[in-house]
């Protein structure tokens, strides 16, 4: 396809140039420069720059590009500025995901969405590719539950499929990964995502979450290297509401000058080592929440989070020469945490492409990426559920932190860093070799294999607190301390051998039919060696040095997993053109995890398009593409789930051998997914209108079936077990998903494009095979019931309320004593809500949203300054905010300073609030509005180089930027999204990590 | 350069060698769980079989079966804990108290102990289900122990040596922990299942707990059978087993002998036939058979199967927290001495002065019930006490001990009418155990002062030892008060808000428990497992 002319003229000329998007201003890579009437051809940098030996006589190039309009341009000077516009006849992209073989976007059955690199969030400077997707993928629900450095986020495509993990499978280059983690942004080019079976049956008995491809840079062959620095600072902190958490009023018993007392009636003190005389509680009927502190308060949640810097520097140089091509990256994270220590992370990757001979090229692409944390972040809980006039960072005579601030076990988290250290470092390495062979007609053959090695090492280390004058609680497991070293070692292997046969019926036979068709054969091998080693010694010396030698207790734990799994696909499209075209195949896949004796498992898959734009040739509907697809994939159970074992391990001085709680099952049998798509790409143009020139829609409909979905299932004691691994749930899953670009307003100087994403889906759970719900905390999984919804007790809504058995709540003798309060019913002497039974618990509400939608604007003005922003919009879900509940446990919520008014008299009464806290059991007054719209990321860029008027750098952009700086919720917790984010555990607020709203500048130095 | 066909030779092979290199064959799938022993591997051997004896701790005794026994001492009212972990504080949430002038103090919760704990009787209830707690822990040690005993009697096992002594030594084994799993869940269940399989399956057919209580008996039998047959030329390979199959932290170094091991099980036969009836309903017969078994019972001296801690926390059940002591400690706070032992206490007793000394500031949480409140905390055993740590010192006393046998005695004597031969044992445990308190016997007590000294006695001495809510059961005391239940002269602490005084202050009050016999099945169980006709009962109505 692509070769430079070897035949120059004496009379040649150099021209070089740049290429750049007139929607955006941004440089174009890979863009073909095609000297007009010669062979002569080459392709931009990732800079968008070029440079082209042009013969005598030749006048003009022909620059073309996919999804924007071929120009032919004049060569009016030695240095060209080239500025294309977006073809709005055509879908942009070319894709592979799912469809295996690089295909055009009109011409597939399946939505592959896809996100350029330059599309990124600038804000996100912690190098996360998977918040770079974030909001910007329809049907891609990315959420970040914790603002802790290097935490991954939950990614579920299209709804809940499975009961295990729903995090998708990671392919880069074609080659499957453990995940996303550590994997440097600006090394990619672009992502491409497959949200359905439809697409993941390609990859087989492990593809039912759907796809997530990254798709590294590469260089340009024959052009000089083209050198690219950023650096990016940025400081984060946490996110909180707009209201506090904790009540700014009391009701303990106080003294005549309104002190606490305790319940000998003395003032409350605090002892030497800041351990405080616990409060004389005040309960019971007409207790009010009306008292001022007179003691000096905290607010712990200052005391415990600081502001954080994070700095990222990432340098690319990337060229080629005559056959050969090579891209190079490195990049430093410095990440700080706003509770202690930091993350570090270094990558450096080289992919390199080299033509060996004709049509045959060997493609290397390496990536190591080295990490290191050690991180400390302590628990929310027993900084927030304490009494306010505890100082976190009180200092006892020796100088440590209070542990124990007051008579219980919860251990003051700040203190944690004084007497615990850890790390842990990763080394990570990717590793893939792609050999590629394409005959000069029908046949191409390819071969790639990828390695994802990953190494860990940790420490975690107790000190010896014996020394502190502290006696009731310390950090680890022990008071004398102890240390852990740990190691593991994760291998992935993919090797995939595949033939590809094309034919096109005008070229190869002459016929007048446009027919195409194309042929996939693939060897497809996975193999997982996972391994971890664990040395540990408890009981340190008060003396150094402090390892695993000298501790008096040692002990040492292993663990080790293998997977294999193998199969073949074959695939058969059949395009007329691009008229429309079918594609069927089948894959089937064996695995270890069914043994030498298990059956392969195959899944068929069938997609089919039709472009009635095509027939149409209305110039205001140039595309319009109707699609349909049809697959089956696969989820692989646990490690081993189905060998009958027993569980070992040390029992004091030896070892010992049990039942396992969990009975295995023999039978278990992969759960598969069967899905069906129904999908339109629209493209409306109104060619040459200054407002809305082009927009690009794609709607897709989607309807899902998981079938023996694993899960435990609870089994009667009595048989030995308390669960046991079976095929037990059955799942139904739909949704819609809307994308949608426009090209608002482009002028000469001005341009807008703006975009939506939109998605909804719902889960059901369609059957229980046992019959019997599912339960696991605050959730259920109940035949006919959505999956995953909160559930538990609520205050009664009336008096005359019944039981499940028919029975009356409240008798109706006393039925008087009691009145709605707030929509609860409440005993009018005592105060008291009165809630149903933990045996008439309801579904409290979904933590699924109802939808969820991202406004993507950007706008380039003097195709020098860009700004752009991204509001995400989640709609629906509702948050179980538990960190409330736990609050009302000590009665601290914010909640009980305010009145309501029970039999005529309005005050804070504690015992209102006090009988809703239910023992932290789930009760529908803490299920809340999840609701959220949030200003995800606002940044804004300036290439200073006109301005500055250098030479030396092609270009020297100076971005600000700002992620999550505002969220409009009515959510009384700190952060909406900072909740759980299990499979089966999702939407639950339970002290977790806060999330961060974070300011960035970056410069950006291209040479 | 090469030609064309030299090229595509290569191109071919590469690709040939690419799918060679990862091409697998099927028999590459059978991939073996590498981290776990298999039952057929592991227990065809002498080795695997101790070493399943031994998990029978970690299969019985670990976290829920403490979260259990600390049941059995808040309902004894010996402890209390103010915390809804585990559904603990609905478990012994007393229906009222009523002060000296007349004023009933209701549980702050509202309805009885039944009607709350029966309402919590469900699998969404989850950890709040009191019920689950025993019942599991004690069905997954039968079903174990019917493991162990197939896997003894399989003949395809090796055993080396002396194989006979060994497989004797641990079908006692096995047969003693199952007689204990039937004691316990015949003693705290309406009904239960007796069964002997191990392969995942059960029966429906739930059996009284009278029947339950039998099936221990068998089992004890069967244990004693056992035990008979070890001569004294086997006790060095009885003494090598016993030490492979108990923990190093379960007092190891203090064996139980052959002789020691019956004398627990006639002990163990004593508490459960007391435990298991009201003493009004106790019988002269019933009292010489209690006599007649304590009499073959524990001795001073003998030792006990228990559990302690590793030092460390390392590879202990108790892992730093789920062990009684450590839950009574100054650290974990998790449970609380009740006023109503301290009160128990005979004036200047040396084990009170050793044991308890006042907080700081009390502990009262009557906004969550008006028996959880106390002026005292535990000495740890680190300071010279002996029933709480923070250091992982103590041991729980899983079987019957010599104090409680004798005490047992005592009981019979006195109410037989001997009371000061039941009060010279008495003042023996007292002096046995230091309280350094003035002689009780041949000072003219009358039957009911004797009777109040033995149950204080009982409750003193057997402190943290799983016997304080079988007591107040068959005493009487947690009956309602309609049917006589409940405690007269209750020592209170009471706040100062419901007193109208400036600090909480002690009241001595009566104590309406009305705390349920036994405890429905779970519905852990029936969920999976409905009752067959002609089960027994299931649920208390």
């Amino acid at each position: 396809m692509l070769y430079l002319a070897t035949d120059t003229y004496a009379q040649d000329r150099t021209v070089t140039g740049t290429v750049i998007g007139k929607d955006d201003g941004m440089p174009l890579p890979a863009v073909s420069i095609a000297v007009k009437g010669t062979k002569m051809i080459t392709q931009t940098t990732a800079n968008g720059e070029f440079r082209l030996v042009v013969p005598s006589g030749r006048t003009e190039l022909i620059v073309s590009f996919i999804g924007y309009t071929t120009q032919t341009v004049p060569i009016s000077s030695s240095n060209l500025k080239i500025s294309l516009a977006v073809d709005a006849r055509e879908l942009t992209e070319v894709v592979v995901t799912g469809v295996g073989t690089a295909t055009d976007k009109r011409k597939i059955g399946i939505d592959v969405a896809s996100l350029s690199s330059k599309n990124f969030a600038k804000s996100v400077a912690n190098g996360s590719v998977e918040q770079m997707l974030t909001g910007q993928i329809a049907g891609a629900n990315v959420r970040l539950g914790s603002g802790e450095p290097g935490t991954q986020s939950s990614i579920i495509l299209r709804g809940i499929n499975t009961i295990q993990s729903t995090y998708p499978m990671i392919l880069i280059d074609g080659i499957q990964a453990d995940n996303l983690n550590g994997l440097d942004p600006t090394l990619i080019e672009r992502v491409e995502v497959v949200k359905g079976a439809a697409g993941g049956m390609l990859y087989g008995a492990q593809g039912a979450n759907g796809v997530i491809q990254v798709f590294t840079k590469r260089g340009t062959k024959g052009t000089a290297p083209a050198i690219s620095a950023s650096t990016k600072f940025s400081t984060d902190q946490i996110i909180e509401g707009k209201d506090p958490l904790t009540a700014s009023l009391h009701h303990y018993v106080t003294d005549s000058e309104g002190f606490i007392v305790d319940a000998n009636g003395d003032r409350l003190v605090q002892d030497a080592n800041g351990k405080w005389t616990e409060p004389a509680i005040l309960s019971g009927v007409g207790v009010i929440n009306d008292k001022p502190y007179k003691e000096k308060i905290y607010d712990h949640l200052d005391q415990a989070y600081d502001v954080a810097k994070t700095y990222n520097h990432t340098l690319n140089i990337s060229g080629g020469g005559e056959k050969s091509d090579y891209s190079v990256n490195v990049s430093r994270l410095d990440q700080g945490n706003v509770m202690s220590n930091k993350l570090n992370r270094t990558t450096a990757g080289l992919n390199l492409g080299v033509e060996l001979f004709k049509n045959f090229t060997l493609r290397s692409t390496s990536q190591g990426i080295f990490q290191y944390e050690n991180l400390i972040s302590g628990g929310r809980f027993p900084l927030l559920n304490s009494y306010q006039f505890i100082d976190f960072k009180f200092r006892d005579p020796l100088g440590n932190l209070v542990m124990q601030p007051k008579e219980e076990n919860q251990i003051n988290s700040l203190a944690e860093p004084d007497w615990h250290e850890r790390y842990r470092k990763s080394n990570r390495f990717l590793q893939s070799i792609n050999l590629n062979y394409k005959f000069p007609k029908f046949v191409e053959l390819d071969y790639k294999i990828g390695i994802d090695h990953n190494l860990t090492n940790g420490l975690d280390y107790y000190k010896n607190q014996t020394s502190t004058l502290q006696s009731g609680l310390y950090f680890g497991s022990t008071r004398d301390g102890s240390i852990q070293e740990y190691n593991t070692k994760n291998t992935i292997i993919n090797s995939v051998a595949s033939v590809f046969a094309r034919t096109d019926f005008q070229k190869d036979f002459n016929s007048s039919l446009p027919i195409t068709t194309a042929t996939q054969l693939a060897y497809d091998v996975r193999k997982v060696d996972y391994r971890y080693f664990s040395g540990m010694g408890t009981g340190l010396p008060t003396y150094p040095p402090y390892n695993i030698n000298v501790a008096s207790t040692k002990n040492a734990s292993s663990k080790q997993e293998e997977f294999l799994s193998y199969g073949f696909l074959v695939n058969q499209s059949i395009d007329y053109g691009t008229l429309a075209g079918i594609s069927v195949g089948i894959r089937s896949d064996y695995s270890s995890e069914f043994g030498v004796g298990g059956k392969a498992f195959t899944f068929p898959r069938g997609t089919a398009y039709f472009n009635p734009s095509e027939l149409l040739s209305l110039s205001w509907l140039p595309q319009w593409k109707v699609r349909a697809a049809y697959g089956e994939a696969g989820i692989q159970p646990n490690r081993y789930a189905r060998q009958t074992i027993l569980t070992a391990g040390s029992l004091g001085d030896g070892n010992y051998v049990q039942l396992p709680d969990s009975a295995s099952n023999a039978f278990l049998r992969v759960q598969k997914s069967k899905e069906l798509e129904l999908g339109t790409d629209l493209v409306f143009a109104n060619n040459n209108k200054v407002w809305l020139s082009r927009i690009a829609v794609t709607g897709t409909y989607w309807k899902r079936k998981s079938e023996d979905v694993i899960q435990y299932a609870d089994a009667s004691p009595s048989t030995g077990f308390i669960k046991y691994t079976d095929n037990l749930i059955s799942l139904t899953s739909k949704g819609y998903e809307l994308s949608a670009d426009a090209t608002m307003l482009q002028q000469k100087d001005f341009t807008w494009n703006f975009g939506i994403r939109f998605a909804h889906s719902q889960t059901m759970v369609d059957k229980i095979s046992n019959g019997k719900e599912v339960v696991s905390g605050n959730f259920a999984l109940k035949e006919g019931e959505r999956f995953g919804i909160f559930y538990g007790q609520a205050p009664l809504s009336s008096v005359d309320q019944l039981k499940p058995d028919g029975s009356r709540y409240i008798a109706a003798a006393d039925a008087g004593n009691y009145e709605v309060v707030n929509g609860f019913v409440t005993n009018k002497t005592t105060q008291q809500v009165v809630v149903t039974g933990s045996d008439d618990k309801k579904n409290m509400g979904d933590p699924t949203p109802k939808f969820t939608m991202s406004f993507i604007n950007s706008f380039t003005l003097y195709q020098d300054l860009s700004i752009s922003f991204q509001f995400d919009w989640n709609y629906g879900n509702k948050v179980y905010n538990l960190t409330r509940q736990w609050l009302y446990r000590d009665q601290l919520s914010k909640d009980f300073d305010e009145p309501i008014t029970i039999n005529g008299q309005t005050a804070a009464y504690t015992n209102y609030y006090g009988s809703l806290y239910n023992s932290t059991n789930p009760i529908t007054w803490f299920i809340e509005s999840g609701s959220f719209l949030r200003l995800r990321d606002v940044s804004a860029s300036y290439n200073l180089r006109n301005a500055l008027k250098v030479k030396w750098a092609k270009n020297i952009s100076l971005t600000l930027s700002a992620r999550n700086l505002l969220t409009f919720s009515k959510y009384k917790g700190l952060d909406p999204e900072s909740s759980s984010t299990g499979t089966l555990d999702r939407g639950v607020d339970n002290f977790s990590f806060p999330n961060l709203k974070s300011y960035q500048v970056g410069l950006n130095v291209g040479f | 350069m090469a030609s064309k066909s030299k090229i595509m030779k290569k191109i071919i092979s590469i690709l040939i060698i690419g799918v060679f290199l990862y091409g697998c064959k099927k028999s590459d799938l059978d991939l073996v769980n590498p981290n776990s022993p298999t039952p057929t591997a592991s227990l065809a051997l002498e080795d695997g079989i101790l070493a399943f004896s031994k998990g029978l701790y970690k299969k019985g005794f670990s976290e829920n079966f403490v979260y259990a026994w600390e049941m059995h001492s808040f309902m004894g009212d010996e402890l209390y804990s103010p915390y809804g972990n585990w559904g603990w504080r609905w478990a012994e949430q007393v229906t009222g108290i009523t002060l000296p002038n007349g004023t009933v103090l209701r549980n702050p919760i509202g309805p009885d102990q039944k009607t709350q704990l029966q309402s919590t009787n469900s699998r969404t209830a989850a950890d709040l289900n009191v019920f689950q707690y025993e019942w599991q822990m004690m069905n997954l040690l039968n079903v174990s122990t019917n493991l162990l005993l197939k896997s003894i009697d399989d003949p395809m096992a090796v055993f080396k040596d002396d194989a006979e002594t060994k497989k004797t030594t641990l079908r006692a084994w096995a047969y003693w922990w199952k007689g204990y799993a039937y004691s316990r869940i015949g003693s705290i269940y309406i009904s239960g299942i007796i069964t002997d399989a191990s392969d995942g399956t059960t029966n429906s057919d739930y059996k009284a707990s009278a029947e339950i209580l039998a099936e221990a008996d068998a089992s004890f039998d069967k244990c004693l059978a056992e035990l008979a047959k070890i001569s004294p030329a086997a006790i060095t390979t009885y003494n090598s087993t016993i030490d492979k199959v108990v923990p190093s932290f379960a007092s190891r170094d203090l064996r139980v002998t052959p002789e020691m091991w019956v004398r627990q099980i006639y002990s163990y036969k004593a508490r459960n036939l007391m435990a298991n009836k009201k003493v009004a309903d106790m019988t002269a017969g019933d009292w010489t058979t209690i006599v007649t078994l304590a009499q073959q019972g524990v001795r001073q001296g003998d030792y006990n199967f228990r559990i302690g801690m590793d030092a460390d926390a390392t590879n202990d059940l108790a892992e730093g927290f789920a062990h009684p002591y450590i839950l009574l400690g100054s650290g974990q706070q998790f449970t609380f001495v009740s006023e109503r032992l301290v009160q128990d206490y005979a004036v200047n007793d040396q084990r009170f002065v050793k044991n308890f000394a006042l907080l700081a500031s009390p502990n009262l949480r009557s906004d969550r019930g008006f028996n959880f409140g106390t002026r005292y905390g535990a000495t740890a055993i680190e300071d010279g006490g002996s029933f709480s740590t923070s250091d992982n010192l103590g041991f729980m006393e899983l079987g019957c001990t010599y104090e409680e046998t004798q005490l047992d005695i005592a009981e019979a004597n006195i109410r037989n009418g001997a009371i000061d031969a039941g009060l010279l044992i008495v003042d023996a445990i007292r002096t046995f155990q230091g309280a350094g308190v003035p002689a009780t016997s041949a000072t003219g007590k009358t039957l009911t002062a004797a009777l109040e000294i033995l149950k204080a006695e009982r409750r003193v001495a057997l402190f943290q030892r799983g016997t304080a809510f079988y007591d107040a059961r068959r005493w009487g005391i947690t009956a309602p008060a309609s049917a006589g239940g409940g405690r007269a002269n209750a020592v209170v602490l009471i706040p100062a808000t419901v007193l109208g005084t400036t600090n909480a202050q002690i009241r001595s009050c009566f104590i309406e428990y009305n705390f349920m016999d036994y405890f429905d099945v779970p519905l852990n169980e029936i969920d999976f497992n409905d009752p067959s006709p002609g089960s027994g009962p299931v649920k208390t109505q």
